[in-house]
């Protein structure tokens, strides 16, 4: 217990040099009292010790932040090779890296949309548009519309377009299963012209009576007949018009491709 | 012109930074703004990415150690200093592994190598030294020693610190921590007499 408490009072003595409150004569005087027999050499270990732990503690915390440090920055491009390579084409690398990725998916964009365009025919874009129109009319017995409309809807396409040609004067609604029938039977020509009066007809009058089916039937009959501006115009209209009855069937991939025919 | 104010204004906050006990901020800035330059020197002249890591973290402790003893004068810039003492630390490194190639020769020829790099207090050997000593010291006797003698904190403080009784225990800890250092110092002979050269840091 005594030897502890020497050492205590030794290491406090030591200390107060250290801090300034004693001076080297005063230390050494005090001790020389406390029987240390070099105090000189007392003197200069601890102050090692003290330095020690300074040193210690510097190197801690600069070995600490290296060590974050290049964690941080592993794998990085060495400063070297950045200098080696002149600092344009550092800064171009991945730029034309991009350009060229860029260039490769316009080409392969470039090649199928003009492969699509090339490979496109009518008959795909007709195949494309055509929608069936159901008919919620029921089949009458008596002559007139109702027959005409019953024949398309037994799909006696001639002999609807035969009680079409002997009526004497139509509405829309004769003219525009007509133009249907027609449609179902090759005649584009005769079935473009039926779905033409209809879209007058309703431009005179104001009326929309079959006027969504007429453009959009018409412009099927144009893309057969191969007349694909025209096509191209009434679908873009279509597709213009979200309240048009048939706005979602006309998609912008066809009307691109329609454009370019 | 507003340039160099602005390097010299950093350069005294790093300087001022640094004299702190804290020093992770400036040294962050030091690694930030030199490593690169410094790992680029070091494998021009034939070293490698680890190499690169000891020297800078060498010339580091340098720098601290310096402006901590109040031995920067700021004559030259913190740069310049990290450069030309990296520059010296690794040449010195060169000639002791004896990598005298006929580069590294002609290298040297026309070299002004600082033979201050004899005195080398934080190279790798030196420094897994002191962190073996320090281990085998044990964390609360660093901890507690550091506090005293880097911190420079009053026993009081350092009671706030740590879970001791009472300051007189704490006292008595130290002590024992103290002597527990001094005799595994005194085995290391050659690392005592570099410590014995050295300075303390700002001590009252």
């Amino acid at each position: 217990m005594e030897q502890n408490d020497k050492a205590m009072k030794i290491d406090q003595l030591l200390d107060g040099l250290i801090r300034g409150q004693l001076d080297e004569k005063q230390g050494k005087e005090a001790l020389a009292e406390l029987e240390v027999k070099d105090a000189e050499s007392e003197i200069a270990l601890h102050l090692s010790a003290a330095a020690a732990v300074q040193r210690y503690e510097i190197l801690r915390q600069v070995q600490a932040v290296g060590a974050v440090w290049r964690e941080k920055h592993a794998g990085q491009q060495p400063v070297e090779e950045l200098q080696r390579t002149p600092a344009r084409l550092v800064r171009m690398k991945p730029l034309k890296m991009l350009l060229r990725v860029a260039a490769a998916v316009i080409f392969i964009v470039g090649g199928l949309l003009f492969y699509q365009i090339s490979t496109t025919n009518s008959q795909d874009l007709y195949s494309e548009l055509y929608v069936p129109y159901n008919v919620v009319v029921e089949r009458g017995s008596e002559g007139g519309v109702n027959t005409l409309v019953g024949h398309y809807q037994a799909k006696e396409y001639a002999a609807a377009i035969k009680e079409y040609e002997q009526l004497t004067a139509s509405g829309s609604r004769e003219d525009f299963f007509a133009g249907m029938a027609y449609s179902e039977t090759g005649n584009y020509d005769k079935a473009a012209i039926a779905f033409e009066k209809i879209i007058k007809a309703n431009q005179t009058s104001g009326a929309r009576l079959y006027n969504d089916d007429a453009q959009y039937y018409l412009s099927l009959s144009l893309i057969k007949l191969k007349r694909y501006d025209e096509a191209y115009k009434l679908l873009n209209i279509i597709k213009n018009e979200p309240a048009h009855t048939y706005h979602e069937e006309v998609g912008r991939w066809l009307l691109l491709r329609l454009k370019y025919m | 012109m507003s340039t160099v104010i602005q390097n010299e204004q950093v350069q005294a906050i790093i300087i001022s930074q640094l004299k702190e006990t804290d020093i992770n901020k400036p040294v962050q800035f030091l690694y930030q703004n030199y490593y690169e330059g410094v790992l680029a020197m070091i494998r021009s002249k034939g070293g490698n990415e680890e190499d690169a890591a000891d020297i800078f973290q060498e010339t580091v402790l340098t720098l601290v150690d310096k402006v901590k003893n109040n031995q920067f004068r700021g004559e030259s810039s913190v740069k310049t200093f990290m450069v030309s003492v990296a520059r010296n630390l690794w040449l010195h490194e060169l000639r002791t592994r004896g990598r005298r190639n006929k580069r590294e020769v002609a290298y040297f020829a026309g070299a002004d190598v600082d033979e201050a790099a004899d005195e080398r207090q934080f190279n790798k050997p030196a420094t897994d030294t002191m962190k073996t000593i320090f281990e085998a010291v044990g964390d609360v006797c660093t901890q507690i020693l550091t506090g005293y003698y880097y911190e420079d904190l009053s026993m009081r403080q350092l009671l706030e610190r740590f879970d001791f009784e009472n300051e007189q225990v704490l006292r008595n800890r130290k002590s024992k921590c103290m002597k527990k250092l001094k005799e595994i110092l005194s085995t290391n002979i050659q690392l005592l007499d570099q410590f014995k050269t050295l300075c303390l840091y700002g001590t009252k």
